[in-house]
């Protein structure tokens, strides 16, 4: 049998991960093997109190035999008073079965013969002298030579008269089979065990290989390679991890894709607005270096506007960026979310926008039926705000935008709505309008292509999505968002 | 009107001190949050704007200072910390209001004005917009100067719309707020109220706009009032 194979040193924290395992494999193998050979021990020592009920009744079951042994000879009187008198005078013809009896275990065995009176007729000198007192017999332990007998004495009749007859036997049942035991069954348990014990840990090292093979695989990628790793290579047992990690490879693969074009994208976006401003300043920067510290640089009343308002685009995006990014970073974050009041939004969101409808002559409207929701609240007012600032920026002056709310009943499914009159999106464009930095062909305005997306992510974030249709009498854009139902 | 600035930044500083100035305020400006409680306790301010990220204490904790020395002026917090957001919103510290860096000029010139106008009428009953004047304390509206004359009704409505500017005022919440002098009231009659209060106002350049589905806003038409709009 192969010894226990070494577990072969892996750096790493999952080395305790597997270690862990084995060694709890370990444990609990070997537990039960131990267990098995400690209950068959235990038997036999249970066998080995049997066994010694046995050798005394062999031992009884020889007295009888030796009585027929005690004979007298024809020529002396046979009277048992004169037997006891005249000691020596005995003869001892032993039966066949104790002649085999002394023969069997040379050394180990006695028999020995004693008048009433507990004087010794024959017999080794250190056994001892019993005297039952009636026909049952007597079962004594005797240590004679470092060696435990077990003597019987039983009083009996013989040829000569009732005398006491004794049989010992050296080789003690208990001794001999506890000698047994430990020979014949803790000694092999142990090998067997030792033997399991290096077998298993070569058995689990083994089986655990897959993992400890995938959990290299794995330690020696790049963190840039997420390339999923080969199914085919790979056991059965495994393969649902194989899987699952493939799927979160994949995920993440595609998530820092988009976030390395979305970066990409930003960056090229905010360079428009920031060219413009650096234009300006720099020119102003040409004319101030060719003039005295004091002096005065005088600019156009429009210069100036233009200058604000390539800030506030500027600005704007910042903001629609980062709520893009707060919307993306939510996306499988329902622990924050609280009950929203879609009336409450409608109207915060109106107050927001009175200043700006009125300057273009848009009536801004409201619609609003007690609605609610769960959610983030301070996510639904950013889109909100982004499907409410792309109505007004894109509906003409004199027209009209209206924000709805509203909710089937109390367990139907809440939704929020914009609606305006302006030239709205064809059918054709209305997936793509929800693309980050997609803007419309031929659209004018300050616009960067966010609003829409801005919503449609932060709709993602609460499990839906938007809905776009054309307004009341086929005119304009009606933007719908319904949530799920609340469970109450 | 003087206000206090605190404000580390010297762009920015600069900027709303042009501003502020440029829209008739008096400004005191300081950069640093130590500095601005030694001219809290030497000089009296009608409020202040205090910027979040300060050297030596940052305006959060300047706002407490000044509510735990018991000064009343309105305080308006700005910062470019978005993940305040929340905790600025909840304006336990005892600010007054908040706007996100950066901002627009107009927007920080009507939030100033409205908090103005909520502490001056704590203090002094004179609640005024534009070229409208109301004395509660006299029961006494004035239009420039000459004198109106509004009937109880007309006088709620106009209070509450005067309390809530430059925020609109929701149809039912005016309905509320009359309940007190009628018992059953309609929101057809508000609207009588409205164009009553409409043909007083309007030669003196106030509107009172309906806003669909919702309800009433004041707004001004002459220059102070543009900037509201703008």
């Amino acid at each position: 049998m192969p010894p226990a194979a070494p577990t072969p040193p892996e750096p790493g924290a999952s080395r305790d991960m597997i270690g862990g395992l084995r060694r709890r494999l370990m444990v609990m193998l070997l537990a039960t093997i131990a267990l098995i050979g400690a209950v068959t021990v235990a038997f036999h020592y249970q066998a080995a109190g049997t066994a010694a009920l046995q050798q005394d009744q062999r031992l009884l079951r020889l007295v009888p035999m030796l009585a027929d042994s005690v004979l007298v000879p024809r020529d002396a009187p046979s009277v048992a008073g004169d037997l006891a008198r005249e000691a020596p005078s005995l003869t001892l013809l032993m039966a066949p079965p104790i002649q085999e009896f002394l023969a069997d275990r040379e050394g180990h065995t006695a028999v020995g013969v004693f008048n009433a009176q507990g004087e010794r007729l024959f017999g080794a000198e250190w056994l001892p002298v019993l005297l039952p007192t009636t026909d049952a017999p007597e079962f004594v332990s005797v240590v004679e030579g470092g060696v435990t007998h077990r003597v019987v004495a039983q009083r009996a009749a013989t040829e000569a008269g009732e005398l006491i007859l004794m049989l010992a036997d050296g080789s003690d049942a208990r001794q001999h089979w506890l000698r047994n035991v430990l020979l014949r069954v803790l000694l092999p348990n142990l090998a067997l065990f030792a033997v399991a014990a290096g077998v298993l840990g070569w058995g689990v090292t083994r089986a655990l290989r897959p993992l400890t093979d995938l959990k290299q695989a794995v330690e020696r990628r790049s963190p840039r390679d997420l390339s999923p790793i080969d199914e085919r290579q790979t056991p059965a047992e495994v393969r649902p991890l194989v899987d699952a990690l493939n799927r979160l490879f994949a995920r993440v693969n595609e998530q820092s894709d988009t976030q390395r074009r979305f970066v990409a994208d930003a960056a090229h976006q905010l360079r428009t607005p920031l060219a413009g401003l650096q234009a300006q300043v720099e020119a102003w920067a040409q004319a101030a270096r060719s003039m005295g510290a004091g002096d005065l640089l005088s600019l156009r009343a429009e210069q100036v506007l233009r200058l604000r308002d390539a800030t506030r685009n500027t600005t704007q995006l910042a903001n629609q960026l980062l709520a893009l990014s707060r919307a993306d970073a939510l996306r499988d974050d329902d622990a924050t979310r609280e009950t929203v009041d879609l009336a409450d939004l409608c109207e915060t969101v109106l107050a927001h926008f009175l200043d700006a409808a009125s300057a273009r002559r848009i009536d801004l409207g409201l619609e609003a039926a007690p609605a609610r929701t769960e959610g983030h609240a301070w996510l639904l007012r950013e889109l909100l705000i982004n499907l409410v600032d792309n109505a007004i920026k894109y509906t003409p002056g004199g027209g009209a935008v209206t924000l709805r709310c509203g909710q089937g009943g109390a367990h139907a499914s809440p939704w929020i709505e914009v609606e305006d009159d302006g030239p709205g999106i064809a059918p054709a464009e209305r997936e793509r309008v929800l693309q980050r930095f997609y803007r419309v062909p031929g659209t004018g305005g300050s616009g960067h292509g966010l609003g829409l997306a801005i919503a449609d992510g932060i709709a993602r974030v609460h499990r839906t999505q938007l809905q776009l249709d054309a307004g009341a009498l086929g005119r304009g854009l009606r933007v719908r968002v319904a949530f799920d139902a609340v469970a109450h | 009107m003087r206000l206090l600035l605190v404000e580390d930044d010297v762009m920015v500083a600069s900027g709303i001190k042009l501003g502020l100035t440029d829209a008739g305020y008096t400004v005191d400006w300081v950069g640093s949050a130590e500095r601005a409680e030694q001219v809290l306790e030497r000089e009296a301010f009608d409020a202040a704007i205090l910027d979040i990220g300060l050297p030596g204490g940052d305006g959060l904790a300047l706002t407490r200072h000044i509510r735990a020395r018991g000064f009343a002026l309105p305080v308006l917090i700005l910062t470019a910390r978005d993940a305040l957001h929340d905790r600025v919103q909840g304006l336990d510290l005892g600010a007054d209001d908040y706007m996100v860096k950066p901002y627009e000029l107009p927007e920080l010139l009507a939030r100033l004005r409205a908090l103005l106008r909520r502490s001056q009428a704590a203090t002094s009953a004179v609640l005024s917009f534009g070229a409208l004047e109301m004395d509660t304390a006299h029961r006494r509206v004035t239009l420039a100067g000459q004198l109106v004359e509004l009937g109880p009704r007309e006088w709620t409505v106009l209070e509450y719309m005067l309390m809530q500017t430059p925020k609109p005022v929701a149809k039912d919440k005016l309905l509320a707020a009359l309940t007190g002098w009628d018992k059953e009231i309609t929101p057809n009659a508000i609207e009588v109220y409205v164009s009553r209060l409409r043909a007083k106002l309007e030669p003196a350049g106030i509107a009172v706009r309906a806003i669909r589905g919702f309800g009433y806003r004041l707004e001004c038409a002459d220059a102070a009032g543009r900037a509201d709009a703008a």
